[in-house]
């Protein structure tokens, strides 16, 4: 939910946008930068102060995979879709993942601690088959190995592995 | 078995869709492996007249080309047009829209004294000779012809079909949440629909959203229309080419209705709907009040019991509205319009005490056939053009022009097989019958209301109400006199109404806006709604069904006498 401090951090993003040519692109960036998506509240209260329709922005969000519409979890796992990892069944990968977090690329579980988000290339090809946790690159990863990696993130009593 | 003998041809052409065949990399060997190529000049010296299957790429522009097309199909088991200036004529066709000499002496000046040059409008292949396949596109697709070449080579395929190829159909479901629903499906995201609600209406509703293949047209946050801004005006649907939106269907309900013996159907039909039905009939030149006629037989062996014309009853709400303005110095909108009503409540809630809509058409059609008809069952089913009805639920069904094609079709009948033997509509309320509407203001209804409303105050017209326009699409209404005190504004382009909005748009007795294209005619509900000329044809028609009378001071008075007695009525 919105409060007034990300109201003032939008306002202010517009503010510094004045003179700028069709800013509706750098305004939704520094939303995002800043609070870390672009919600509903967020997208609809942008709309009021820029004036530019709400449709319209919702048409750039879905467009550029960049913006979030849903709070990103504390972790965001990368798992690569690369043509080195994919020979090296990086689609195992990312279905054990999916089924031990129970959502699909794009989403976050529910108690907000993991996102997952498949990606082209991460490039370390030698590495095969590879996810990357945050900063973290974990290489040659085997879907047996996931739950142990996943513990290494997960905060105690928020998130149980069956 | 003889390899299939393959020829390609060009005409007028870029010569694009013969480069992909040569482009076709490694799998050209496949194409030489399937069929013998005999004649091919962009890529070979030798030719041959012994071929089964011709390859036709390019337009025909000359006489000269007719006659080489033609020895081709003769020498030719099959023929096969070649992308999209074979197949349709494509970008050498834009030329037509020119006089052929004129074209000439642009493209070559004064050397135009050379039998190469004897040109003749474009045409497409199939205008004049058979075209037993098309293969389309600009350039075309190489897999797309290698299927082909394949196809031959192993099976010879049925003459005179048009092989579409390997189109996968977007992914979706219909999103059938509201009156106005969207197949992503269908849609070809021309944009038509998002440049309507976004910058001729700026109603900001639907937008584009997603990107690639996955592209859809949807609200933000796919919401759904009553979620949002949405004023159901319905140009939207009016606009889509293919047909990706489609109304709420009212044509089972209706049908169930009819087939009920207890019911006392009453049916309102307003004749712009019909311009647009006729539109949907085969065949053109038809006359209106003889259609009219066939629709009311239709409907009423169908087991209606009443059909209704929805005209007197427009005439009824202007003359309450005229009755309003000469009592009340407040300004007031135009209350016919339910996308109005729903515009002023979504964007301009401040504006909305200025609405009456105690006195729209709607409102005076349903109390006077309830009060006429009490029966216990009574069912009352509107054909309009306007979409916008069918977010009411006062009425037991809403038609468009295109659902009452629909309802026919679903009970199969066949309009024609009725005798054009004219008959009228059902009359409760006696009233002339005569066009009061015309394009760019020339009769407005807001001219109408306050010619009532002048009337209805100093019994007589014998005084000249000034037409200004102020720009494109806005006129301002007043009387030019002592007493001149009503005046109203009319804005046929809704975009404008927010800058008269600020300027003190108070001063007015009446403001009339709408946001189709010239009003009702081209309203949600009629069929696609392209271009001014079929809105000039409706209105054509109306005018021939209805007679044109100037307004007059006994039509007014007859429309003042109606509505002081349907008053004590209801």
């Amino acid at each position: 939910m919105m409060d007034v401090k990300d109201r003032y951090i939008i306002d202010t993003i517009i503010e510094k946008c004045e003179g700028v040519r069709d800013p509706a692109l750098i305004i939704l960036q520094n939303v995002q930068e800043i609070l870390g998506y672009v919600g509903k509240e967020y997208l609809e209260y942008v709309s009021e102060k820029s004036g530019y329709p709400l449709v319209e922005l919702y048409g750039i969000i879905t467009f550029y995979p960049q913006f979030k519409l849903n709070p990103p979890g504390k972790n965001t796992i990368k798992v690569c879709q690369g043509t080195a990892c994919h020979v090296r069944g990086s689609d195992r990968i990312l279905g054990t993942l999916e089924e031990l977090l129970k959502i699909s690329p794009g989403e976050t579980t529910e108690n907000r601690l993991f996102s997952l988000e498949s990606v082209r290339c991460l490039g370390c090809c030698g590495l095969a088959p590879t996810i990357m946790i945050n900063k973290k690159t974990y290489g040659r990863v085997k879907p047996s190995n996931l739950k142990n990696i996943l513990a290494e993130y997960e905060e105690v009593d928020q998130y149980v592995v069956e | 078995m003889m390899k299939p003998r393959v020829a390609f041809f060009d005409f007028a052409s870029c010569e694009g869709c013969q480069l992909q065949v040569i482009n076709l990399e490694e799998s050209i060997l496949d194409l030489i492996d399937a069929v013998d190529i005999v004649s091919f000049r962009e890529t070979m010296k030798e030719h041959s007249d012994e071929y089964d299957i011709a390859f036709i790429e390019g337009s025909i522009v000359r006489p000269m080309d007719e006659e080489r097309l033609k020895k081709i199909r003769s020498n030719a088991k099959f023929l096969i047009a070649l992308g999209d200036c074979a197949c349709t004529g494509g970008v050498n066709k834009l030329r037509n829209l020119l006089p052929v000499d004129e074209v000439v002496e642009k493209a070559y000046g004064d050397v135009y004294d050379n039998k190469y040059f004897e040109v003749e409008p474009a045409k497409a292949i199939d205008e004049v000779v058979d075209v037993d396949f098309y293969i389309r596109g600009c350039p075309i697709r190489k897999d797309q012809l290698l299927y082909y070449v394949n196809r031959f080579a192993t099976t010879p395929p049925h003459k005179n079909l048009d092989m579409r190829f390997d189109v996968v159909p977007k992914e979706g479901e219909v999103d059938a949440r509201s009156i106005i629903q969207y197949n992503p499906k269908k849609c070809i995201l021309c944009r038509r629909c998002h440049v309507v609600c976004n910058e001729v209406l700026n109603v900001h509703t639907i937008g584009i959203s997603q990107k690639g293949n996955r592209s859809i047209i949807s609200t933000p946050f796919g919401v759904g229309l009553e979620g949002n801004k949405c004023i159901f005006c319905g140009q939207c649907l009016v606009s889509c080419p293919v047909g990706a939106f489609s109304e709420k269907s009212d044509v089972n309900k209706v049908s169930a209705m009819l087939k009920d013996p207890s019911n006392f159907v009453v049916f309102v039909v307003d004749p712009i709907a019909i311009t647009s039905f006729i539109e949907t009939l085969p065949g053109s030149d038809r006359d209106m009040g003889a259609e009219i006629g066939k629709i009311i037989t239709a409907l009423k062996e169908m087991n209606a019991k009443r059909v209704m014309d929805f005209t007197p009853y427009t005439y009824l709400s202007y003359a309450a509205q005229g009755e309003y303005i000469r009592d009340n110095r407040t300004m007031t909108f135009s209350s016919w319009c339910p996308s109005v009503q729903e515009y002023l409540e979504k964007f301009y809630p401040e504006y909305q005490r200025y609405t009456h809509p105690e006195t729209s058409p709607a409102n005076f059609l349903l109390k006077t056939i309830k009060s006429k008809y009490p029966e216990e069952n009574l069912k009352i089913v509107l054909v309009s053009p306007c979409i916008a009805y069918k977010t009411s639920d006062a009425f037991d069904g809403v038609l468009t022009s295109r659902e009452l094609s629909a309802l026919f079709k679903s009970n199969e009948i066949d309009l024609d097989l009725y005798s054009c033997k004219k008959v009228d509509f059902d009359k409760d309320i006696e009233m002339e019958r005569t066009y009061i509407r015309g394009v760019r203001s020339d009769y407005s209804y807001a001219r109408l209301i306050l010619e009532i409303a002048y009337m209805s105050k100093f019994h007589n017209l014998d005084v000249t109400l000034n037409v200004t326009p102020i720009e494109d699409y806005v006129y301002e209404f007043a009387f030019d006199s002592e007493e001149g005190f009503f005046s109203a504004l009319l804005i046929e382009d809704m975009s404008k109404l927010r800058k008269y909005l600020s300027k003190g748009i108070e001063k007015y007795n009446l403001v009339e806006f709408y946001p189709c294209l010239h009003g009702c005619i081209s309203g949600g509900g009629q069929v696609l709604t392209n271009s001014l000329e079929t809105i000039d044809k409706r209105i054509a028609m109306l005018k021939e069904y209805k007679g044109v009378t100037d307004l007059k001071n006994d039509f007014i008075s007859q429309v003042i006498k109606a509505y002081s007695q349907l008053k004590e009525v209801i």
